[in-house]
């Protein structure tokens, strides 16, 4: 049961919709076990059906710890109002527990890591190879142990989840990601700064082929321009229409002329 | 371009856009991969990377929660790529980065409209009875749309880029190295607000400074 589960929510997203999200994605997921519940009953199916698919949203990954402890539930039998609570307190701790753990950590930190990779010298093939090896490895294991913990626990797996210490997780695997973000900054000035330092990627600063410092009054306007920048969205903190409408076309004037004066 | 070639990178963009919504979520359609792996059937792996990275960091912050409208830079990316080994060097960089930039925003409009035909078919589901068969079916729709959508936006942007490989090749107006400055600047804005989301404030800038300070010695070491 768990591993059919596990299969088919990598659809959980397919049907998404801004009315019901992911809950057709959500109903797909639970077919074996509503079928075992209905056992041959067609419209007693339907109408689990139809109760599983009403709105849910959860991160894909993680969705599985819903879709786990509903079958459970079902199995169990249980009223059809505690079904609909259980989903709705549910949805929003695996949202926010997900996002935080994968998007603003876990797929960063990764994808800086295997940027970080690439610019240090390993094969960008071989980089992005790795990058989906370990990325993956996470992701898998999230799904597995996310519908296993449903499936044991049902209603229960709220406790489980806290138990896991997730948040913490999720801070530590971002403090690696602002590391692996100094560390690319590191290696990318490096190698504009010092073209021998470019390994690899020798060839790839110049459309002759020859690589090409920075002259001094470039490199100081970048430096500059580019820190003053990076500050100005590291206080920020998110983007805005006026990153596009003034700072972009102002970058650009000032480094053109920082160009015509070296 | 060799019709073969087009062929392949179109389905490798259906394939980004369809693991980047609808289905796996492997991040196997993040603009790292689809620019390296597009760059490498191109010829050149490395500048496919190049390219990747750029966009990689200026969509860091771009991150799908909950309903958020959030650009789609993984299929813009193959086009991306070919303009920048069409224009080669530190300008192709440039040139590919506000390529991608653009197609990403029109790949996340096009989003928007592959989710209202999902809406439109669950009600349609819902209103004939919710079955296996009809989710089974839906599914498949919606999957073969999103991968079509994929594919024809990779498509057009290859045009495009096509299209703009000559002439930005002969008219770039700055240098190699004002190309690279300039590639530099555009990142550091979206790789500041990347960074202020990854961690708790405090401890930040300290992990940011001795990142910065091992990434110097190591492009140093590298070939020192």
């Amino acid at each position: 049961m768990r591993a059919r589960i596990v299969l088919r929510l990598f659809l959980v997203q397919a049907l998404w919709n801004h009315r019901t999200m992911q809950g057709p994605g959500l109903a797909w997921a639970l077919v074996p076990a509503l079928r075992r519940r209905a056992d041959g009953n067609r419209e007693h199916l339907e109408a689990a059906l139809r109760r599983q698919s009403t709105h849910f949203n959860a991160h894909p990954y993680l969705a599985g710890v819903a879709a786990g402890a509903l079958a459970r539930l079902e199995a169990d039998e249980a009223p059809e109002e505690m079904v609909r609570r259980f989903r709705e307190i549910l949805r929003g701790p695996l949202g926010s527990l997900g996002d935080a753990l994968i998007w603003n950590a876990w797929l960063p930190t990764c994808l800086l890591g295997a940027a970080a990779a690439g610019m240090a010298g390993v094969p960008p093939l071989l980089a992005v190879l790795g990058f989906l090896l370990v990325y993956n490895a996470l992701h898998l294991g999230l799904r597995w142990w996310g519908a296993g913990i449903g499936l044991a626990l049902g209603a229960q797996v709220g406790e489980a989840l806290r138990s896991h210490a997730l948040p913490r997780r999720a801070e530590r695997v971002g403090r690696a990601g602002v590391l692996l973000l100094g560390l690319l900054a590191g290696l990318v000035l490096g190698g504009a700064l010092l073209p021998e330092a470019m390994g690899p990627l020798d060839g790839s600063a110049s459309r002759d082929g020859e690589a090409v410092p920075l002259p001094p009054a470039m490199a100081g306007t970048v430096l500059a321009v580019g820190a003053g920048l990076f500050v100005l969205g590291f206080v920020r903190g998110r983007g805005s229409w006026w990153w596009t409408a003034i700072l972009l076309p102002g970058t650009i004037a000032l480094v053109a002329l920082a160009g015509v004066a070296a | 371009m060799d019709p073969a070639i087009w062929l392949v990178l179109a389905a490798l963009g259906g394939w980004a856009a369809l693991d980047g919504t609808s289905a796996g979520q492997f991040m196997v359609g993040r603009p790292l991969v689809t620019a390296t792996v597009g760059g490498a059937i191109l010829g050149d792996a490395g500048a496919g990377f190049l390219v990747g990275v750029a966009l990689e960091v200026a969509h860091l912050g771009a991150v799908p929660i909950g309903g958020a409208r959030i650009p789609e830079p993984g299929p813009a990316a193959i086009p991306a790529a070919a303009l920048a080994l069409g224009v080669g060097g530190s300008a192709g960089v440039v040139a590919g980065l506000g390529l991608g930039v653009v197609l990403s925003v029109v790949g996340g409009g096009t989003i928007l409209l592959h989710r209202r035909l999902n809406g439109l078919l669950v009600s349609s589901i819902e209103r004939r009875g919710m079955s296996p068969e009809r989710l089974r079916r839906g599914i498949g729709i919606v999957l073969a749309a999103d991968a079509a959508r994929g594919a024809a936006l990779t498509a057009g942007g290859l045009l495009l880029a096509s299209a703009l490989a000559g002439p930005a090749r002969a008219f770039w107006p700055l240098g190699d190295a004002a190309s690279t400055g300039l590639a530099l600047a555009l990142v550091a804005y979206p790789a500041g607000v990347a960074a202020s989301g990854f961690a708790p404030r405090r401890g930040r800038l300290p992990l940011l400074s001795i990142g910065l300070a091992l990434g110097l010695l190591l492009a140093l070491g590298v070939r020192g």
